[in-house]
C-alpha cells in the first residue's frame, strides 16, 4: 500500500458536523444521486413521452423495417415489420428432439434458414433479433412486397391500412386467416402464404375463398373521397387564415422596433456604469 | 473550524500506517482514512479514482439517453405537440418528395397549417374532417410537400383501387390523371359505385401512387406564398401605427439611456 496524502490541501478531507463524514465521500453520494436523477429524468421525463413510437427505436436497433398500421378511423400504431406483415409466429412451433444443451443454444430460425451461420444464430438468439420476416420471405419464395412507403429516421417504414384487425394476434379474423393459410400451405408447399399482402392478393384474385367472419373490402362513402380529392375549389377555404395572417403581419410591423428597447436600455445603463467605474478608478489613482 | 497547522499541504508522508497517518498535518474537522486517502498511483489518492468512477457513471447515463433520444429526432414533433397541447399546435406528419417522413409540430390558423419559423412559407390547408390521424392519444394530420391539402390514406387507397379496376374494364377511356378524374372519372365511378368506393381491408400505402389524382403544380410552398400575398393585400391596417408612433417610444428609451450615461459622466465624486 502506498502512502496517504492530503490532496487539494486536504480540502475534501473536512468532515460534516453531523455525521463526521469527509466531503469526498459526500461527493460520491452527490454524483450517484445526480446519475440516478438523470436516469429517472430522461427515462420518465423524456423517453416515456415517445411511448407510441418506441417501435421506431426498436427497428433502428435491430436494423429492421417498421410499420405504421392504420384502421379506418386513421387510428395508428407503430409496429415491427414482423407484426405488421407476417401471418405466422414461428417461435410458437414445437421443435422436438432437442437435447437440453442444444435447446439452450437453439435458434428456431436455423430450421428455416439453414445457411444462417451458427455463431450468428447464437448471437441473434441471445440478442433477441427476430428473423420471422426472413423466414416468411424464404417460405414464400421471395414473393414479397419489398418497397417501403416512407423512411422515418433512417428506418424503412410501411404505412399499412388494416381495416379488419387482421394484424391483431388475438382477433378472430387473424385466427381464421392463420388456420386457412396453414391448410393452404400444407396442400401447396410450393406456393405458400405467409404474408397478409399475399393473402389479400389471393382473396382479390379469388384464388382463396373468404372465410366467414373475415372482410375483404370496406365501403368508403363519397363524402370522404370528395374531401380528399375535391374537384371544385372552395374560394373561401383560406380566407379566415388570410385575415389572421394579415393581423399578425400588422402587429409584427407595429412592434418592429420594440425588440430593440431592452438592449438599448441595458446597453445604456451598462455603459453608464462603466464610465462611472472608470471615473472612480481615475479619481483614486490621482 | 480549527486552526490550520502551518505545514505544506499535498505532501506525501514517507511511512505507513497509523503513527504516520496521525502525523499528517490536519485541522479539527479534517479526517484521514487509511484506505480512501491511500495513494494508489502518481501520488493520487484512492478517493479521486472513486470520484472519477462516479463522474464517468453520470456521463455514461447522460450520453446513453442523449444518443437514444437523438434517434427519435425525426418524430420529435409528436412530443412538442403533446407538450404544447393548445388548439394551435398540431402534430403533423410531413412526407417529402424523397419519401422521408418526419413528425413536426405546426401552427394552425383557421384552416391553414404553417411552421412556427416565419421564414418557412410552406403552408397546408386542412378542410377534411376525415383526414385526421390518431396515435397515442394525439390527433394530427398527414401532409406532403407536393400537395397543399391534408391527406387521407384510406380515401387515396380506395380511389386508386377503384380506378385500377375501372381502367382494366374500360381501356378505351381510362382515368389516368386528375384532369380525367375531374372531367368524367368522378361521375363514372359514382355511377358504378353509387354507395362509395371499395377499399381492400389490408393495403400497403404507396405515397407516390396517388399523386396522379391530385391537381399538379399545387405544392404546399406555392400555396403558402399565395396565402401570404393575399394576407398582405387585405390591408386590415386600421391599427397601423405611423412612422412617428413607432419611433417615439424608441426615442424615449434612447433618451433614458443617454440620461444615465450623462449622469455617470457628470456626477460629482466629492466625498469618495
Amino acid at each position: 500500500m502506498g502512502t496517504p496524502v492530503l490532496y487539494f490541501g486536504g480540502l475534501f478531507n473536512y468532515t460534516d458536523p453531523i455525521f463526521g463524514i469527509q466531503i469526498y465521500i459526500w461527493t460520491w453520494g452527490a454524483l450517484l444521486f445526480l446519475a440516478i436523477c438523470a436516469w429517472v429524468g430522461f427515462r420518465y421525463g423524456m423517453w416515456d413521452k415517445y411511448k407510441p413510437l418506441w417501435g421506431l427505436f426498436g427497428a433502428i436497433k435491430a436494423g429492421t423495417q417498421a410499420a405504421f398500421i392504420f384502421n379506418m378511423g386513421l387510428i395508428s400504431e407503430l409496429m415491427s415489420e414482423r407484426d405488421a406483415k407476417c401471418i405466422f409466429d414461428y417461435s410458437t412451433i414445437k421443435y422436438t428432439g432437442l437435447s437440453w444443451v442444444r435447446r439452450w443454444f437453439f435458434n428456431y430460425a436455423t430450421v428455416f434458414l439453414p445457411n444462417l451461420p451458427p455463431t450468428k444464430a447464437i448471437v441473434y438468439k441471445f440478442a433477441g433479433v427476430n428473423m420471422d420476416v426472413q423466414i416468411a420471405k424464404k417460405l414464400q419464395n421471395y414473393d414479397w412486397e419489398n418497397y417501403s412507403s416512407v423512411t422515418v429516421g433512417g428506418v424503412h417504414t410501411d404505412i399499412i391500412l388494416d381495416a379488419d384487425r387482421w394484424t391483431v394476434r388475438d382477433s378472430p379474423q387473424h385466427k381464421l386467416i392463420e388456420q386457412q393459410c396453414d391448410t393452404h400451405n400444407e396442400a401447396n408447399p410450393d406456393d405458400q402464404i405467409h404474408a397478409y399482402s399475399k393473402y389479400m392478393r389471393y382473396i382479390m384474385e379469388k384464388k382463396l375463398p373468404l372465410p366467414v367472419g373475415v372482410l375483404d373490402y370496406i365501403i368508403i362513402p363519397w363524402s370522404r373521397i370528395d374531401s380528399s380529392f375535391p374537384i371544385s375549389k372552395v374560394s373561401s377555404e383560406t380566407e379566415g387564415a388570410n385575415r389572421q395572417f394579415a393581423k399578425e403581419a400588422e402587429e409584427a410591423d407595429n412592434n418592429s422596433l420594440s425588440k430593440y428597447y431592452f438592449p438599448i436600455l441595458m446597453g445604456g445603463f451598462a455603459f453608464a456604469f462603466f464610465l462611472l467605474m472608470i471615473r472612480v478608478i481615475i479619481h483614486y489613482v490621482h | 473550524m480549527g486552526v490550520l497547522v502551518a505545514e505544506p499541504v499535498n505532501q506525501t508522508i514517507a511511512a505507513i500506517p497509523t503513527p504516520v497517518i496521525n502525523a499528517i498535518p490536519t485541522v479539527e474537522w479534517m479526517k484521514i482514512n487509511p484506505y480512501f486517502d491511500w495513494t494508489v498511483v502518481l501520488g493520487i489518492p484512492f478517493w479521486i479514482f472513486v470520484d472519477v468512477f462516479f463522474v464517468l457513471l453520470l456521463l455514461t447515463v447522460i450520453l446513453y439517453w442523449i444518443f437514444r433520444l437523438r434517434k427519435m429526432i425525426s418524430v420529435k414533433g409528436y412530443v412538442d405537440a403533446m407538450s404544447a397541447a393548445t388548439q394551435e399546435d398540431v402534430m403533423t406528419w410531413i412526407i417529402s418528395t424523397t419519401k422521408k417522413l418526419t413528425i413536426e409540430c405546426l401552427k394552425k390558423r383557421d384552416t391553414t397549417l404553417s411552421f412556427y419559423n416565419p421564414t418557412n412559407i410552406t403552408k397546408w390547408v386542412h378542410t377534411s374532417r376525415e383526414a385526421v390521424i390518431h396515435i397515442g392519444g394525439m390527433s394530427g394530420v398527414i401532409v406532403s410537400e407536393d400537395y397543399y391539402k391534408t391527406r387521407d390514406f384510406v380515401s387515396e387507397i380506395a380511389l386508386c383501387s377503384a380506378t385500377d379496376a375501372f381502367n382494366a374494364n374500360n381501356p378505351a377511356k381510362p382515368i389516368k390523371n386528375y384532369t380525367d378524374y375531374k372531367a368524367y372519372g368522378r361521375n363514372m365511378l359514382e355511377v358504378s359505385h353509387p354507395e362509395g368506393l371499395r377499399v381492400p381491408v389490408y393495403s400497403i400505402f404507396n405515397p407516390d401512387k396517388f399523386k396522379k389524382y391530385f391537381p399538379s403544380g399545387l405544392t404546399a410552398t406555392l400555396k403558402g406564398g399565395i396565402i401570404i400575398r393575399d394576407a398582405r393585400e387585405l390591408n386590415l391596417g386600421s391599427n397601423k401605427l405611423t412612422f412617428w408612433e413607432k419611433v417615439i417610444p424608441m426615442a424615449m428609451i434612447m433618451v433614458v439611456a443617454l440620461i444615465a450615461i450623462c449622469a455617470a459622466w457628470f456626477v460629482p465624486l466629492t466625498g469618495l
